[in-house]
């Protein structure tokens, strides 16, 4: 009892003094490893915290970078082929943002275009002009497979200092380390970030597969003619018609 | 029913795709049962089906290939029970085979960058399907008129052309009417072995051709021989797909390889219930059906202009 009494009042002071300071933000993540395997076929994760109710928040997730060519298909001679390659590097895998309000309104329009929020797209800050069009075209790509969300729900706030948000991560979405950065926004000013992580990846036999054939590719290949050799071995020996 | 079928669903990790496994399992026997009947690749089959399927098409062709691998040796196998493979011709042709393929990988990198490797390989399977299509029905066709004629069927006829251009460096095989110039056994290798690294599929449908009626090799070796030849050359381009593209899936390649010598198995029962020459017609259909659907893909207005290559190196 006398225990129970105190963690009560521990909690108590915990919050007291937390609500005294100005300046403060805790969060979580529901999953911290997301499995890949057969019985994936997207997942919604969620993250809430506990923020003090004066500011405003804006979430964004990225996942891992990647190099993407995007090409522009041509009809030559009635057959349709890709030309033009436009190259992208360091380009984030899958990008959410989101925020407790409409944040952009009361946001300078340079910090609401660097963090994505307005145009839910990753910020490049070196682009040149022709390669714009085929920028937006990744990303209307990307918006298609849902790996960029365009239309998302905003940060929920339950009560005046906890908050919520949802994000769904496709069933195409790249294996690796995916991380969610949380800014906490007052006037014009980012007056706090937070970054939590998670992962992507699958286990067992598939992870083995995975890393077996990028680490030993030689030695992969040779397990794999191995298996082929005794399984024709196998075919020619059992199905041979002297038997 | 839904969920019976979700139940069967395989994960293959390197195509990162969720694929039916009773899908691949009936890719794996229908190529098999066809290959059986009618001799027909196995690679020329399931290579475009794969692709329709979702998997990316390198990752199709590179395990078709090692799915070869298999299905020629245990070929190989009941051919030399017969002694129906000629080692010397066979080494010969292995040599321009081995460097067809270790040219084709080059080739099939240089397409990948250039970003033509999709559509010169969709051209490569109309153009192969399309003729074999083609010939296969002019043959039922055939067939048919003789069986209602109560005639003969027509024999083929022998050009020979390596001894018409008077190519030099002749040997004498035991397997061949005419001696054969070195040189065009490489050159029939080499456009095999191009053809197992760049389509996945093993040749042999261009190289038996080639070697009855451009190198008169009788009809009891042409099987076996290629057969022989393409163990080697399957091997080689499935180590270098392996190696130097990482687009082996060993999970594909060994599911279809039990499922194409299961399929083959039946395939040669089922020849002598019933005869496959009944079936010729349905089977020119088939691949007709097949080509179209190739040539269709490339020829049809895209849904999207644009499209979206991940470079593997970032991975």
């Amino acid at each position: 009892m006398n225990l129970r009494k105190t963690i009560y009042q521990l909690i108590l002071n915990l919050l007291w003094v937390q609500s005294s300071f100005a300046n403060y933000m805790i969060a979580d993540i529901s999953a911290h490893t997301l499995i890949k395997g057969v019985d994936f076929t997207g997942r919604e994760i969620s993250i809430s915290g506990v923020s003090d109710s004066n500011s405003n928040l804006i979430a964004v997730i990225k996942g891992p970078d990647q190099d993407y060519n995007v090409w522009r298909k041509k009809k030559i001679g009635g057959i349709w082929s890709k030309h033009n390659p436009h190259l992208f590097k360091n380009i984030p895998s899958y990008f959410f943002v989101t925020s407790s309000y409409d944040v952009k309104k009361s946001i300078p329009d340079m910090l609401a275009y660097s963090l994505g929020v307005e145009s839910h797209k990753p910020f490049l800050p070196s682009i040149k002009k022709d390669n714009k069009s085929f920028y937006l075209e990744l990303i209307k790509i990307k918006q298609k497979a849902n790996l960029y969300p365009a239309s998302i729900s905003t940060i929920e706030k339950v009560g005046k200092q906890i908050f919520r948000f949802k994000a769904y991560i496709p069933c195409s979405a790249s294996i690796g380390k995916y991380t969610v950065d949380i800014y906490k926004v007052n006037g014009n000013v980012i007056k706090d970030t937070i970054q939590l992580q998670f992962n992507i990846d699958n286990i067992g036999f598939d992870r083995a597969i995975t890393v077996f054939s990028n680490r030993h590719p030689l030695e992969y290949g040779v397990l794999a003619v191995i298996i082929a050799l005794i399984t024709g071995s196998l075919v020619g020996f059992l199905f041979r018609k002297d038997r | 029913m839904e969920q019976i079928f979700s139940l069967l669903n395989v994960y293959l990790p390197i195509a990162d795709v969720t694929v039916n496994l009773l899908a691949i399992v009936m890719v794996g026997i229908v190529t098999g049962l066809l290959a059986g009947m009618f001799g027909l690749g196995g690679g020329l089959i399931i290579v475009p089906v794969l692709t329709f399927l979702g998997i990316d098409y390198s990752i199709a062709s590179a395990s078709s290939t090692n799915q070869m691998t298999a299905s020629s040796l245990s070929g190989y196998l009941a051919y030399a029970r017969r002694k129906r493979v000629d080692y010397k011709l066979g080494l010969i042709m292995l040599l321009g085979g081995l460097i067809g393929s270790t040219m084709g990988i080059r080739l099939f990198h240089y397409l990948t960058d250039v970003g033509m490797l999709d559509f010169v390989v969709a051209l490569c399977f109309a153009a192969v399907l399309g003729s074999i299509g083609l010939c296969t029905f002019v043959d039922a066709i055939i067939i048919m008129y003789c069986k209602l004629k109560h005639l003969d069927k027509p024999k083929i006829k022998r050009f020979n052309w390596a001894k018409k251009l008077k190519m030099p460096l002749r040997l004498t095989f035991s397997s061949c009417h005419e001696d054969v110039s070195i040189i065009s056994l490489v050159f029939v290798g080499f456009i095999g072995g191009i053809f197992v690294s760049i389509m996945g599929i093993g040749g042999s449908l261009i190289m038996i051709p080639m070697m009855v009626y451009i190198l008169s090799v009788s009809d009891a070796f042409t099987a076996g021989t290629t057969h022989f030849q393409i163990i080697f050359t399957s091997i080689l381009s499935t180590l270098l797909h392996s190696y130097s593209c990482h687009h082996l899936d060993i999970v594909l390649s060994s599911i279809l390889m039990v499922c194409t010598a299961l399929g083959a198995q039946i395939g040669v029962r089922l020849t002598s219930e019933f005869h496959p020459d009944n079936f010729r017609i349905l089977l020119a259909l088939l691949v007709l059906m097949l080509c179209a659907k190739v040539l269709f893909g490339v020829m049809a207005t895209p849904t999207d202009i644009f499209t979206l290559e991940m470079l593997s190196g970032a991975k």
